[in-house]
């Protein structure tokens, strides 16, 4: 034999055994349960960066078609608050208050939002919303939100950052008792801080 | 091949994969057992800090996803005198305050994440790793 041929041979060899690998760790995750789907096991570092980099330039891109009004008002803050106590603190909490404990159990693990607005522009915080997030918990909320329902709560996460958590146990009590069949989100609001201003 | 050659070829391949491991485990920050202070788990402390996701909210070294900056970054938190303006850095108030925030400073902005005494332990374990 010479020397190409077995250069030759040597590589069809490591390519049959490469394929031949990858075919059985695709049968062993299809067939043989070697790909364990647990929600809450961690990804590896390096794994998890990965998929919140996809995730961040997926959104990023497809935001520029989304065009966002001007400035909201504060009705809009008000109507975006309403949707968010009963529809996101459950899984995001709010200042000063926790998520439902039963979020530890998810992987990625929902995010407070306090910060949201510094780090994602309306149209994008908009987009998240109305399509949700892939393979994490994140709904897309396009079936349950009105574009305009969607607009105020991305109106109330812009206001975010200024709230206290104070502030946010007022909004509860201004708005009231939450409404029927709507979950209360996130945990309780502490008593101190839920009592009115000195 | 002798026999011995052979030995001490096996004997160097596991040394220099035990090598391997041992870094590897220094890099990924493996610690076994409880801390010093005899608080909790560091390990479990440390997993504990991603599931709540502090990150949200404060820089943890070696937690890249999140870094927020509504609260204080957590380098150096084993050097810290004083927990949230308010209490001694020492690990009995650490525990009270990472279980009941808003009883110790009512109205600040780090919620009540509902963690049992042990979990509490845990990431206070893992806060003093932090130096």
């Amino acid at each position: 034999m010479t020397d190409a041929a077995k250069v030759r041979l040597r590589w069809s060899l490591l390519t049959l055994a490469a394929v031949a690998l990858i075919g059985a760790l695709v049968a062993a995750a299809l067939f043989f349960g070697g790909f364990d789907t647990a929600a809450d096991y961690p990804w590896p570092q390096p794994i998890s960066w990965a998929i919140h980099r996809t995730m961040t330039n997926s959104v990023k891109v497809r935001a520029r078609a989304v065009a966002a009004p001007e400035r909201f008002t504060p009705a809009e803050v008000e109507a975006g608050f309403r949707l968010y106590d009963s529809h996101c603190a459950m899984c995001h909490g709010g200042p000063g208050l926790g998520r439902q404990p039963w979020t530890a159990g998810l992987e990625p693990t929902p995010p407070y939002l306090v910060e949201a607005a510094r780090r994602w522009s309306r149209s994008e915080m908009f987009l998240i919303v109305h399509d949700g997030v892939r393979m994490t918990a994140m709904p897309a909320w396009r079936g349950r939100f009105s574009p305009g329902q969607t607009w105020d709560v991305v109106a109330f996460l812009q206001a975010l950052p200024d709230l206290t958590a104070r502030d946010y146990a007022r909004m509860r009590a201004l708005a009231g008792p939450s409404p029927a069949g709507e979950p209360r989100g996130g945990g309780a609001v502490p008593s101190q801080a839920s009592s009115p201003p000195r | 091949m002798g026999v011995s050659r052979l030995r001490r070829r096996w004997t160097r391949r596991v040394l220099s994969a035990a090598a391997v491991l041992a870094v590897a485990a220094q890099a990924t920050g493996c610690r076994k057992g409880p801390s010093p202070s005899g608080l909790g788990d560091p390990d479990r402390g440390a997993r504990l800090v991603d599931v709540e996701a502090c990150g949200s909210c404060h820089v943890i070294p070696g937690h890249a996803v999140g870094s927020g900056l509504a609260g204080p970054p957590l380098a150096g938190f084993a050097r810290r005198t004083i927990i949230a303006g308010l209490l001694p850095n020492r690990p009995g108030d650490l525990v009270l305050w990472l279980q009941r925030p808003q009883a110790v400073a009512p109205g600040n902005g780090m919620p009540d994440m509902g963690l049992t005494p042990q979990q509490a332990r845990d990431i206070a374990a893992y806060l003093y790793t932090l130096r």
